[in-house]
């Protein structure tokens, strides 16, 4: 792939835009609160399409990208089931309790909630997965550059991880949203080109379900049997891990898109940023999902005319993580090959700069002010948040260079956001709708949830992986058993958080007014119009989102 | 003029406005220049582009 000059100009556009973002903020940075939290009152749509884009990562992009080539129509299951349906429940009944209790971070709900010991558990466990999460990034990011572009990867890691230190330490999470709704746009735009040109290459939708084996083209249909489907899951065990677990784990509990529609500037606003969100969300798949299905169409032998394949790894097996870079690259002509290079940047630095602003807050407030420093000046907490920028860019370059090592190390992680993401919304689904929960049940609960996570991945084995204490059970996929980890985990976490909780004394009805369902008095939307009531979008949401699981069965 | 469009910088919808306009005019001269045989696609990226450039600057209502 070679770069023309105006392909670097399209680079190094996108790179003063950003960096330019950042300094047109800063002006408006007088506070620990303008820097952490928001500098200006943030409309709706910034807030929506943020909490989005915070999760446009790498691992979305390519990532999602590569599962539509490896298991076809079934990872839309990631979206409409998988975000769609927790999306809508954050938004309708989460938000109230998230912003209503004033609660600058999902670890102080907590300890608002429950107590310090969960808040810290919570809070510590969150600081070490956005920075690898983070260093994993900018690993990819750099990798990547070095393997199409032949850059050099130290090179890669400095600028890419200078040029998100520049844009947050200059305007903080403001900054970080601002530029994350510039870079969803980009991603948009610069691979819609892609898709309409291979599909139109391939021939159209009716080609892609001609050419693909059957499994491939549906979302349900051979769901029956976990033997009968690429993915080797049972639907059952899709619905409750995935669209269960896994989902409401992530959305409703995952600090770093919570906190996007916690800087809504009202309730009503934060309300509505998931559920608006909701609604590209169910069409990213046409963007991430359609390129990979492309891909292995153009890989049957009716097609082989078309010139494009998908590269091969060590082993000589599909590379399917290349399948997105490789089709740029087969596409694009010379003049808007940066365009699709920049578009991958900017989800590389989307999912970054959302960890690095999500660490920096959970750091400064409930690690930082919480234990080490409880009664500073305004000014201080500001110095300190962006000393944790420096010190989370730091640690992130350092994190990618052990990802650099170890070439395990993105599996590891993803196992240990099933340890800690999945039993989490356990805690939260009991703390938010059962006063009678207290910090005890939710402190063993989180340490139950985790031990059952570790247990279940030592007993099983999928791809090689896991079964380290004993092989017990065989999963066929390495998806399937995530599902499985993260269910055992939720199931061990409310089982303990119920009985621990009831062995315990609760809080006093007092202090949970605005934390628990029952305890908060409801927001009536009735004298506003249709479109301002999160319910009424919720429930077209979801009519949508049935619809559509119903036409790809 | 100057105080104008420096005011505006302040408003997110003109800064992306401003990028795709920018994106734009470097995918036009790319097109100017090129003698790919897909530069058509160019073409329509760089009118699509211009023609979001142009609504993100012109829209004011999503802004506060």
């Amino acid at each position: 792939m070679t770069l023309s000059v105006f392909d670097y100009l399209i680079i190094l556009v996108y790179f003063l835009f950003v960096i330019g973002v950042g300094f047109i903020i800063k002006r408006k940075i007088k506070s620990s609160n303008d820097f952490l939290r928001q500098s200006t009152r943030i409309p709706l749509w910034i807030t929506s399409l943020a909490f989005i884009s915070a999760n446009l990562g790498a691992q979305e992009v390519l990532g999602m990208v590569a599962s539509g080539a490896k298991y076809g129509v079934m990872t839309v299951h990631f979206y409409w089931i998988g975000a769609i349906f927790a999306m809508v429940f954050l938004g309708v009944f989460m938000m109230p309790f998230y912003y209503g209790s004033k609660a600058r971070s999902v670890p102080e709900y907590l300890s608002l909630r429950f107590d310090e010991k969960t808040r810290g558990l919570n809070a510590i466990s969150f600081a070490v997965m956005t920075v690898f999460s983070s260093g994993i990034s900018l690993y990819a990011l750099a990798k990547l550059l070095e393997i199409i572009l032949h850059w050099d990867f130290d090179l890669s890691i400095v600028v890419a991880a200078g040029i998100v230190m520049a844009y947050i330490f200059y305007g903080g999470l403001t900054s970080a949203v601002y530029n994350e709704v510039l870079q969803f746009f980009l991603i948009v735009l610069g691979l819609s080109p892609l898709v309409i040109v291979a599909l139109h290459d391939v021939g159209g939708w009716s080609v892609i379900k001609e050419n693909l084996a059957p499994e491939l083209t549906h979302a349900w249909k051979y769901m029956g049997t976990a033997d009968a489907n690429p993915m080797g899951i049972h639907f059952m065990s899709l619905i409750f891990g995935l669209g269960f677990v896994m989902s409401f784990g992530y959305w409703c509990t995952d600090f770093l898109v919570v906190q996007r529609a916690m800087i809504a500037k009202d309730m009503q606003a934060a309300r509505q940023t998931p559920i608006v969100a909701a609604l590209p969300k169910m069409l990213m798949p046409l963007i991430v999902i359609l390129p990979g299905l492309i891909a292995i169409t153009l890989m049957t032998p009716a097609l082989a005319s078309k010139g494009y394949s998908i590269p091969t790894d060590a082993n000589g097996g599909l590379d399917y993580t290349m399948v997105l870079p490789s089709m740029i690259a087969h596409y694009y002509p010379s003049g808007l090959l940066g365009l699709g290079i920049t578009a991958l940047m900017a989800s590389f630095m989307s999912g970054m700069a959302g960890n690095v602003t999500a660490f920096n807050s959970v750091f400064t407030y409930d690690i930082y002010q919480a234990y080490f420093a409880k009664n500073k000046s305004d000014k201080h907490y500001l110095k300190v948040g962006k000393l944790t920028t420096v010190v989370g860019i730091l640690a992130s370059i350092a994190t990618a260079y052990i990802a650099k090592s170890f070439n395990n190390i993105n599996d590891f992680l993803q196992l240990v956001f099933s340890f800690v993401n999945g039993p989490l919304f356990a805690t939260f689904l009991l703390g938010m709708f059962w006063k009678r929960t207290t910090g005890h049940g939710a402190f063993w609960g989180l340490v139950a949830g985790t031990c059952a996570a570790a247990l279940t991945h030592g007993l099983t084995l999928a791809e090689g992986k896991g079964a380290w204490i004993y092989p017990l059970a065989e999963i066929k996929s390495g998806m399937g058993q995530a599902f499985i980890i993260a269910s055992m985990a939720f199931i061990a976490n409310f089982v303990t958080t119920l009985i621990v909780s009831l062995m315990t004394n609760p809080k006093p009805e007092a202090e949970l007014r605005g934390l628990v369902y029952s305890l908060t008095p409801k927001e009536s939307f009735a004298k506003g119009p249709w479109y301002s009531n999160p319910v009424t979008l919720g429930i077209i949401l979801l009519t949508i989102t049935v619809l559509l699981n119903i036409l790809f069965f | 003029m100057m105080d104008k469009l420096i005011k505006r910088l302040d408003e997110l919808n003109f800064v992306i406005g401003l990028y795709f306009g920018f994106v734009s005019l470097i995918l036009w001269l790319g097109y100017f220049t090129s003698d790919d045989m897909h530069r058509p696609l160019i073409l329509y990226t760089a009118l699509t582009f211009l023609i979001f450039s142009g609504f993100m600057i012109w829209v004011k209502g999503i802004v506060e």
